[in-house]
Parts: structure tokens; C-alpha cells; sequence
């Protein structure tokens, strides 16, 4: 029987557990398998950890517990060398080719094959010939003359494809392929990937689209928060919104120690207005995009990431340049104003990047503690800071925040994941702020350090303080908030006032971009 | 629970006398270099030892040539502080060099005490200035500062050449350097007998814990250090990070230059175009040595400071080549920066428990 399920499975993968450094948990206790000949939808929303585990499985990360078979073999795989020697291949999302090299260079950039391998001088037209019937043969014809920067991003994309099938890869790995396609060329590509397990190839096929996901996937593996919560063996069988509600997580809304609070809702502690913010690549992310936060509630923004969350937040902290829009706080306009201004106003801000923005890992506890405050009284006076007023305070946040260091002037970098959260909370929280800005805020953490979380977050909320979540955890935002705004492609595209009343599959639509109909809305 | 709180103990040990075991090490390799070219280590490294520390005036000149080293290092702690990687530090020292000459020069008839200080002061804008063309490109538009200012060393150290051989050319001299400063502007020198001058003296008592203070117990010193861990908390904690960089660039400028005026009003007495045996350079594994912490770069740079010295000696006497010095320092820049990367990494790599 071993024999067997050697020939019908070719990955096998069980208890795969990947911790990173800083204690996140992405990936716990994953079993996951992928048979001869079918495309496996790997499904998930961004942060699910499915980009971890395929990177576990060609080699590119090693898994902290977990084992992994390959054709019958155990492998431990020490690079993606040893992966692709398994016939493993992976196209990541962003692309590794070079730009200035031609189609045929980039493809034999791995050896070369057959008789050519023999020979010392390169002969790129013998060569060029042998990729262009190949490409064709595999139902994907190209160019192999054209230089990489040439291509459209579709091309490019193929041109990956056929490198892993020119190494023989017979496990294909796709991560998040059709986020760059056209509609034409996602047709194009599935097209391709039905040829290539006829071939009795393998496909895992990651995406966050869950469409895409049904209609070319043989099995469905669902992920979420680094958890398989669902395996589907006959995607055909499942409808969308049942898909959409495994994919966002099971919804249990109880109501925390929420106080009914009374307070003037007539002026709010921030406005945002016709919101208009640039990526890091120059294309818009936020979109004309407006929201209102009053004093006590806690306004959820609820929606997949990467749909101008993190663009928003930056805008709003002065992190970021408005391109266009008005931002005012506590009716101060502050489009465009410093960080410091921002903070000084009595904004806090939870990042949702807790290592590379949220503490300075070489800096003490105590240091860090103090960081937004340093040159303000008593910490520091004229221009000297007061080591004793600093030490004091530090202890007293540790205490009552119940961080857990080796010492207050001990380097951050010794603390784990949760005790850098806590400890960014304890900094931001100290401030006495009337904004809280929480990004993502328990992602990773624990249900005990979740639960005391939202529980500082309730307890200012309800002394008047007005809260903006951003959360990929629906979980999270419905538990906490008082009022839900869903973001899409970078404009709140719906806003519910009373959390109760949700309907959670039309949540789902609203956040995934399917309009009633069902139908995804055209970018 | 993602919790444990660290790993072994003795790797955070290690990190923490890390920099004597890297002086071990050089020292031991050294002595193996020693031992191919067919001496015996032993004598070799007595001599060194005897030259660094082996009577009072083998001391008072170890001190001597510890003190430009010192205040270099001192100024690229500041900067690597802040990780504004300042290799500039030699064309700062001739800046500040040749302007405290010029300034000397024209100073024959104030006092002491007011020349010697504005000389110094003059010779450490000098060096801030130079360092501010690499500071703002830096700031500005994110230009490295490491490739700038490596160049503008080249730039300094011929301009104080043509200096030296054109305008500011003593008259009377067969070498192209400046006439002697006046004597009044020659720093006291504090021990009758010994070269030991007021510019080491001020530079050990003075200025070392003025730059420990500022590093560690100013808010401007805090800033630097929180741009140094990481650029992208500095900005979300509401600080300047562009005028930091300028700062730190600034200041260690100084201290190059100040370095300059040192040698210029307490060694050579005039300016020369071979002012510095590469104390710029030297500053920097010094800097990194004493952990850009104030304490540690003034016993890291008497160490180099007797270390050059000895080597004479060790030459003379055991008839190793001088250069010894400068490969223990390259071996010291390796070891230090290498193994401290990978210590770091070990106490990063942690193992975390889960649930």
C-alpha cells in the first residue's frame, strides 16, 4: 500500500510548524498534499502563510518542525537547489529573471540541457531554436530572441513557467499568478497549466481569489492564520460563499466588556476626505477614499490586505505624502504635517510592523519605552535625559502591561513577539492618546495576549477615545468595532453602523470585490 | 505562547568581551606571522609591549599618538552611532589641519589662551564643513555617504598639497609645508621632561565624557542612536531623521578636524602633506572597536596609538617590519565586523517555542 500512495501523491507534507524570528507563527502544524497529474488551489487570505509554506517546500525556508516527502522520499531540503533536483520548481511572486537578458539566456540560466551541455562554447541560435519549439510543444510559443524588459508582464511570467519545465520540474509551485495577468491571460495561463498536468505534471496553484480557486483546481486546501481550516476534494461540490466564509473564518460574535458610553458624536477626532495616496511604486492605492472616527468607538476597517490599508495609515500618521484629500484630526487639518505633529495631537499608532517599525531592537526596553517622549519633561530636560524619571517609568509600564523582559535596559531583541506588541502598546497607550491607530493589531499573538489586547483597546474606547482597526481578521473586527467600514482597491465601498446587523457572507462579497451578482468588479 | 526569554547566557558573555577577544585573536595571528618569518614571537611581542607602555616616556608617546586617533574615533562614534558610515575622516583631519595653520599663522599676537582655543574651534568647522557636501547629499538625496566621502578625502588631501606647494609654502623650507607656527600657539606641554601635551590631556578629560554624555545621556545622542537601530522607527517616533544625518555627519566632522589641529599645534608645529599616517582610516576600526562607546574608543585608541609606536620598536629590536601596526588594525576591522555580525545573528536566530 506504500507503494501505492508513492505513485499517487507526489508532495506529502505533515505537521509543518514555521516560527519567525520575533515569534511570529506562520504556519502551525500544516499537512498538505498534492497527488500526480492535478492543480491543488492553495487558498487563503494575505498573511494566511501559504507564500511560507510553499517557500518551506522548494527550499527557499526550513520548516522549525514538520516533514516532507517527496515522491516516497523524506527530503530535508538545505536551498532551492535541492528542491529543483527533486523537480521542484517555484514562481514567486515577484519575478527573478533578468531584464536585459533574452528569453533563451534567462531560460538556460539553470544548465543547460542534452548535447549542449557538452559543449563549451554557447550556441545561442542552436539554442534559441531547441527553447522555441519546446515552448511551443507546451502550448506556451514565445519569442526566445526578446529581452526580459521588453515583455509584458504576462510574457514574463511564461517565461518562468518554461524555465521550471526546461529543468524538468514536474512539481510546479505558482504563487499568487494571475495578481498581475489580464483577464485574457489568466484564460491563456489555465489553459497552460490544464496542458501541463495532462503531461502528468503537478500544479499547486496559490491564490487569494477564490473564482480563480474553483474554477481550475482539482482539490482546495484552505488556510487561514497559518492553520488549515478546510480541505475540499471536490471543489465542484462547495459554493462560493461557503468558500468565502472558510476563507475569512468562522464568525462568532460576542459581545466584550463594551461600555455604553455617551459622548458628544457630533464632532469627530478625525475626518478623512476624498483621500488620495500613492504606493511606493507611484500607482494610487487609496482612492478618493473618506471615513469619519468619532470619540469613543471603535471604527473597523475591515478588508483583504493590500487593498490601500497601509497607505492610508501612513497618510493619516504623516508617515506618508497625501497626493490629494484633506486629512483633519481633532479639527486640526494635517494633510501632509511631520510625524511629530501628528503625535503631538495625540495620535498613537500600533503598527502593524512591530520589528522594523515598531521598536529599535539594538535600544533598551526602557529606551524604547520612552521613545515618542524622549525630549519631552521629565524624561529629559534641556537637552539631558533624566536616566531616573526614564528607568521609573519603564518599570512601571512593564509592570502594568506585564511585559515580560530580562531587565528594563535589556536590548528589545531579546523579547519575543507578544512582548514587543505589549511593549508598543504600553509606549503608545502612555501618550494619553484620543486617536488610536491599530494595525493589525493581535496578528501572530496568542489568545492570551490577543485577549489582553482588545482589552486595552475596549477600555480606551470606552474612556472616550476614538479607535481606527485595521484588521485582515474578520474575527477581530467584529468583536471589537462599533461600526465596520469595508476597503476595496482603496475606497471604503461599504459602511455598517450597527455591527449586529451584519450579514457576513455579504461581508465576504464586499471585501473580496464580488458585487451581489457575484460577479468580481472590474478593476 | 511564542515566549522564552533569550538564549544561552554565554553567547550574550561572549558579545560582551568581544572586542578583547578580537585584540586576542589579532594578536595571535600576528604573532604566527611573526613566528613564519623566522622570529621568535615572544621577543617580537615583548618589544611591542616595551614600546607601547615599557617606561614613562614610552607612555607619554603612546598617549601622544593616541590622541588624533581619540579624536577621530571619538567623532565616528558619533556617526556610526547613528550608522552614517563617515570613511571621510582623513580629508576632515587635513581640512581642519591645514586651516588650523592658516589660523596660527595670523595669530602671533593674541594670548595663548584665546589663540590655541580658536584655532581648535576654526580647524573643527573646517572638518564639520567638509563633511556637510557628503551630510546633505546624504540627506538630501539619499546618495551614499560612504562613496563621498571616501572621494572627498582624496579631494582634501590634494587641495592641502597644492596648498602646501603653492600659497601657504614656507619661503625658507626645501619641503613644501608651511613656516612654523608662532609659539604662542604651540600647545603647553603639561609634564617638564615628557611631550605629553594639554591637547591629550584635554582630549582624555574633556572630551571623552563629553561624547559618552552626549551619546548616552542626551536626547540628541538618543535620537542618533534610535536613527542608527533603525531609520524606519526614528521616523514613525515623530524625529528628524534627515537632520540627524546631518548632525552626526557634522559632528564627527569636527573631531576630524580637531584632530588636524592637534597634530598641528601640539606635534608638527606646521602644517605638511604628510600630516597623517592614515589616523582617519586607523579612527574607524578604533571606533568599532570600543563599541562606539566614549570609554571604550579611548582605551581602544591608546591601545593603537602604543601599538604604532610599538612596532617601532619592534622593529628596531627584533627586526620585524613596521607595518605589523596596520595589519593588525585590517585584522581587527575583520574580526570585530565579522564577528560581531555573526554573534548578533546567533542572538537573533533564537529558538522560539510554540505553543
Amino acid at each position: 500500500m506504500v507503494v501505492k500512495n508513492k505513485d499517487d501523491y507526489v508532495v506529502v507534507m505533515k505537521g509543518i510548524t514555521k516560527v519567525y524570528p520575533g515569534g511570529v507563527v506562520a504556519n502551525y502544524n500544516i499537512d498538505f498534499d498534492l497527488k500526480r497529474g492535478e492543480i491543488h488551489g492553495l487558498l487563503g487570505e494575505n498573511g494566511a502563510g501559504k507564500t511560507t509554506l510553499m517557500k518551506i517546500l522548494a527550499g527557499c525556508l526550513t520548516p522549525d518542525k514538520g516533514e516532507i516527502y517527496v515522491k516516497g522520499e523524506k527530503v530535508k531540503f538545505k536551498s532551492p537547489i535541492d528542491a529543483v533536483k527533486k523537480g521542484i520548481g517555484m514562481v514567486h511572486q515577484h519575478f527573478t529573471l533578468i531584464p536585459s537578458f533574452t528569453v533563451a539566456e534567462n531560460i538556460i540560466l539553470g544548465g543547460i540541457g542534452g548535447e549542449e551541455a557538452k559543449k563549451i562554447k554557447l550556441d545561442m541560435e542552436l539554442i534559441e531554436k531547441e527553447i522555441a519549439e519546446f515552448s511551443t510543444k507546451h502550448g506556451l510559443p514565445i519569442n526566445p530572441r526578446a529581452k526580459i524588459e521588453e515583455l509584458p508582464v504576462g510574457l514574463r511570467q511564461r517565461v518562468e513557467i518554461l524555465r521550471l519545465l526546461y529543468r524538468k520540474a514536474d512539481i510546479l509551485i505558482l504563487d499568487e499568478p494571475t495578481s498581475v495577468l489580464t483577464p485574457l491571460e489568466v484564460k491563456e495561463l489555465f489553459e497552460a497549466l490544464k496542458r501541463i498536468v495532462k503531461e502528468g505534471k503537478s500544479v499547486i496553484f496559490v491564490t487569494h481569489k477564490l473564482d480563480e480557486a474553483l474554477s481550475i483546481s482539482d482539490r482546495i486546501t484552505v488556510l487561514r492564520r497559518g492553520k488549515v481550516v478546510a480541505r475540499i476534494d471536490n471543489p465542484k461540490s462547495i459554493s462560493k460563499e461557503k468558500l468565502a466564509e472558510l476563507i475569512v473564518g468562522k464568525k462568532i460574535v460576542f459581545k466584550s466588556a463594551k461600555a455604553e458610553v455617551t459622548i458628544d458624536k457630533t464632532v469627530p477626532v478625525l475626518n478623512v476626505e476624498n483621500l488620495r495616496v500613492l504606493d511606493d511604486r507611484g500607482a494610487p492605492a487609496v482612492r478618493g477614499l473618506s471615513l469619519t472616527l468619532y470619540p469613543g468607538e471603535i471604527l473597523g476597517i475591515a478588508g483583504v490586505e493590500g487593498n490601500g490599508q497601509r497607505e492610508l495609515v501612513e497618510a493619516l500618521t504623516g508617515l506618508r505624502k497625501v497626493a490629494e484629500g484633506k486629512i483633519v484630526i481633532l479639527s486640526e487639518d494635517v494633510t501632509n504635517k511631520t510625524p511629530k505633529h501628528v503625535i503631538n495631537l495625540g495620535v498613537s499608532y500600533i503598527p502593524e510592523d512591530r520589528i522594523g517599525r515598531g521598536v529599535a531592537l539594538d535600544l533598551s526596553v526602557a529606551e524604547n519605552l520612552i521613545a515618542k517622549v524622549h525630549d519631552k519633561e521629565p524624561f529629559s530636560k534641556r537637552g539631558l535625559l533624566n536616566i531616573k524619571s526614564i528607568y521609573s517609568f519603564a518599570k512601571k509600564a512593564v509592570e502594568k502591561f506585564n511585559i515580560m523582559v530580562p531587565s528594563i535596559k535589556a536590548p528589545v531583541m531579546y523579547l519575543s513577539g507578544g512582548n514587543i506588541q505589549k511593549l508598543i502598546l504600553a509606549r503608545e497607550l502612555s501618550l494619553n492618546p484620543k486617536v488610536i491607530i491599530a494595525e493589525q493589531p493581535t496578528a501572530g499573538l496568542d489568545v492570551a495576549a490577543t485577549e489582553f489586547i482588545h482589552k486595552l483597546l475596549v477600555d480606551f474606547r470606552n474612556k472616550g477615545c476614538g479607535i481606527l482597526l485595521i484588521s485582515a481578521d474578520i474575527d477581530e473586527i467584529l468583536k471589537l468595532s462599533d461600526r465596520v467600514a469595508v476597503i476595496y482597491e482603496g475606497k471604503i465601498v461599504k459602511v455598517y453602523d450597527q455591527v449586529e446587523k451584519i450579514d457576513l457572507i455579504e461581508l465576504s462579497k464586499h471585501m473580496l470585490g464580488v458585487t451581489s451578482k457575484g460577479e468580481t468588479v472590474e478593476r | 505562547m511564542a515566549t522564552s526569554l533569550g538564549y544561552s547566557k554565554k553567547v550574550r558573555i561572549i558579545y560582551t568581551i568581544y572586542p578583547i577577544i578580537s585584540v586576542i585573536m589579532a594578536l595571535a595571528i600576528l604573532s604566527l606571522v611573526i613566528y613564519l618569518i623566522g622570529v621568535d614571537p615572544a621577543k617580537a611581542l615583548y618589544y611591542l609591549y616595551f614600546g607601547m607602555l615599557g617606561n614613562y616616556n614610552y607612555v607619554s608617546e603612546t598617549l601622544i599618538r593616541a590622541t588624533p586617533i581619540l579624536l577621530v574615533s571619538l567623532g565616528l562614534a558619533i556617526a556610526f552611532s547613528a550608522k552614517v558610515w563617515n570613511i571621510g575622516a582623513e580629508g576632515q583631519l587635513y581640512m581642519g589641519g591645514l586651516i588650523a595653520a592658516m589660523v596660527a599663522l595670523n595669530s602671533s599676537n593674541l594670548p595663548s589662551a584665546i589663540a590655541i582655543p580658536l584655532i581648535w574651534l576654526a580647524a573643527g568647522i573646517a572638518g564639520a564643513l567638509w563633511a556637510f557636501i557628503p551630510a546633505i547629499l546624504k540627506a538630501k538625496y539619499e546618495i551614499n555617504e560612504i562613496f563621498t566621502t571616501i572621494m572627498m578625502n582624496y579631494i582634501a588631501i590634494y587641495f592641502t598639497s597644492y596648498m602646501l606647494h603653492g600659497p601657504l609654502r614656507d619661503p625658507m623650507s626645501h619641503f613644501p609645508e608651511t613656516p612654523t607656527i608662532p609659539e604662542n600657539t604651540w600647545l603647553p606641554r603639561i609634564i617638564p621632561g615628557y611631550r605629553f601635551h594639554a591637547g591629550a590631556l584635554f582630549s582624555l578629560v574633556v572630551l571623552v565624557p563629553l561624547v559618552y554624555i552626549l551619546l548616552s545621556r542626551s536626547t540628541l545622542g538618543f535620537k542618533l542612536r534610535l536613527i542608527g537601530s533603525s531609520r524606519e522607527t526614528a521616523r514613525y517616533c515623530g524625529i528628524d531623521v534627515e537632520k540627524g544625518i546631518v548632525y552626526a555627519m557634522l559632528l564627527s566632522g569636527f573631531f576630524a578636524g580637531l584632530a588636524g589641529a592637534n597634530e598641528v599645534t601640539g606635534v608638527v608645529f606646521k602644517m605638511r602633506p604628510e600630516i597623517s599616517p592614515g589616523y582617519g582610516f586607523t579612527g574607524i576600526a578604533v571606533a568599532l572597536l570600543g563599541r562606539l562607546n566614549a570609554i571604550g574608543v579611548a582605551l581602544a585608541s591608546i591601545f593603537m596609538g602604543g601599538l604604532i609606536n610599538g612596532s617601532y620598536t619592534m622593529h628596531r629590536m627584533a627586526k620585524v617590519p613596521v607595518g605589523v601596526a596596520y595589519f593588525v588594525q585590517g585584522l581587527l576591522i575583520i574580526l570585530v565586523v565579522v564577528g560581531e555580525y555573526i554573534l548578533r545573528r546567533v542572538m537573533l536566530e533564537r529558538k522560539v517555542k510554540v505553543e
